[in-house]
């Protein structure tokens, strides 16, 4: 055996997991665990599979088992790098990249606290770890130390994107939702006077313009942009 | 300030005075007041008092909110658009032609 054959991690493998993939699930998660064993047959490195799946509905006391009837309405998962959270379902069907994902964020409805703890586990960070790890025990036992590896790498590369997400997804969701000041001059009100400098620092003053002209005054937020 | 400018010869027949404020300093005003070609004043409320007096200090952008005022002779407020519909001036105007011609 060669030094780098040697598999220095022992697999993180819980016994439970071929059980899981043997389990008679029903419906769904049946379906989706069968979905990875196709394309095993083609070249067992399982990259063109989703990363993550929308199998298993763990609780938050992190059972191994995956919840046969939880969240079988998803359809299934569509690509990498769906971020955890409020209106995680939409995304499922509607985005399908991170790049794509960011703007609807942005813009998008982030008040609450949105990692919470069930519905991270329900969709996130559990599940695709029992994914990963089940299909590790499925190379072990049919591939070589090779496979192994690879397997390994696909691994360690779905948490790091988990985590890359859980953080970033962290920021976002701490991010307070856009406030807009409220006019305190309305309709009605006597404007308020004010003497200002103007594009030549000559003094304007609303006052000037008293009796003789309307005025349309008109706030923009920065020189050199539209509007 | 584009279509402020487009619109000021109909504004100042109808005797009304465009004022554009922002909080940009009166260099920039300047600057961008001669690359876009706008002949109204810009006003510096460098520091952001009047924005604040007018509750339009937005603190995310550390600028004030787009808001559209007409205000007519007496100092009264008689029209107030907010962001998105104060770019289009259109209906102040409108607004200045008819009281125009109300007289």
């Amino acid at each position: 055996m060669e030094p780098d054959q040697v598999n220095v991690l022992s697999p993180p493998v819980l016994g439970d997991f071929e059980q899981i993939q043997d389990a008679e699930e029903p419906r769904l998660p049946r379906q989706l665990w069968r979905n990875i064993g196709e394309s095993d047959q083609l070249n067992r490195i399982y990259l063109d599979l989703a990363f993550f799946h929308s199998i298993t509905a763990a609780d938050p006391n992190v059972g191994m088992h995956p919840e046969a009837h939880a969240r079988s309405d998803f359809s299934a998962a569509k690509a990498i790098a769906q971020p955890l959270g409020e209106g995680h379902e939409q995304s499922l069907t509607q985005v399908t990249s991170l790049s794509e994902r960011v703007p609807v964020y942005m813009a998008g409805d982030v008040d609450a606290p949105i990692l919470d703890l069930r519905k991270a586990t329900s969709f996130g960070i559990i599940s695709p770890a029992a994914s990963f790890m089940g299909r590790l025990t499925r190379q072990n036992i049919r591939g070589g130390e090779t496979q192994m590896r690879r397997g390994l790498l696909v691994s360690a590369l779905g948490m790091m994107v988990l985590g890359g997400l859980a953080s970033v997804h962290g920021l976002w969701g701490q991010e307070k939702k856009e406030t807009m000041p409220e006019p305190t001059v309305k309709v009605g009100d006597m404007a308020p006077d004010f003497t200002l400098r103007g594009t030549h620092g000559q003094q304007v003053s609303l006052h000037d313009f008293r009796g003789k002209k309307n005025v349309a005054l008109a706030f923009y937020i920065f020189a050199f942009t539209g509007g | 300030m584009q279509n402020f400018q487009q619109n000021l010869e109909k504004l100042e027949a109808a005797d009304t005075q465009v004022l554009g404020v922002s909080m940009d300093s009166m260099f920039s005003n300047n600057a961008w007041a001669e690359k876009i070609g706008v002949s109204f004043p810009l006003l510096s409320d460098w520091g952001g008092e009047v924005t604040r007096e007018y509750g339009l200090y937005n603190p995310q952008y550390k600028a004030a909110r787009r808001v559209n005022y007409l205000i007519d002779k007496e100092g009264k407020v008689v029209e107030m658009q907010l962001d998105s519909e104060a770019i289009d001036p259109t209906k102040i105007v409108t607004l200045c032609e008819r009281r125009k011609s109300e007289k």
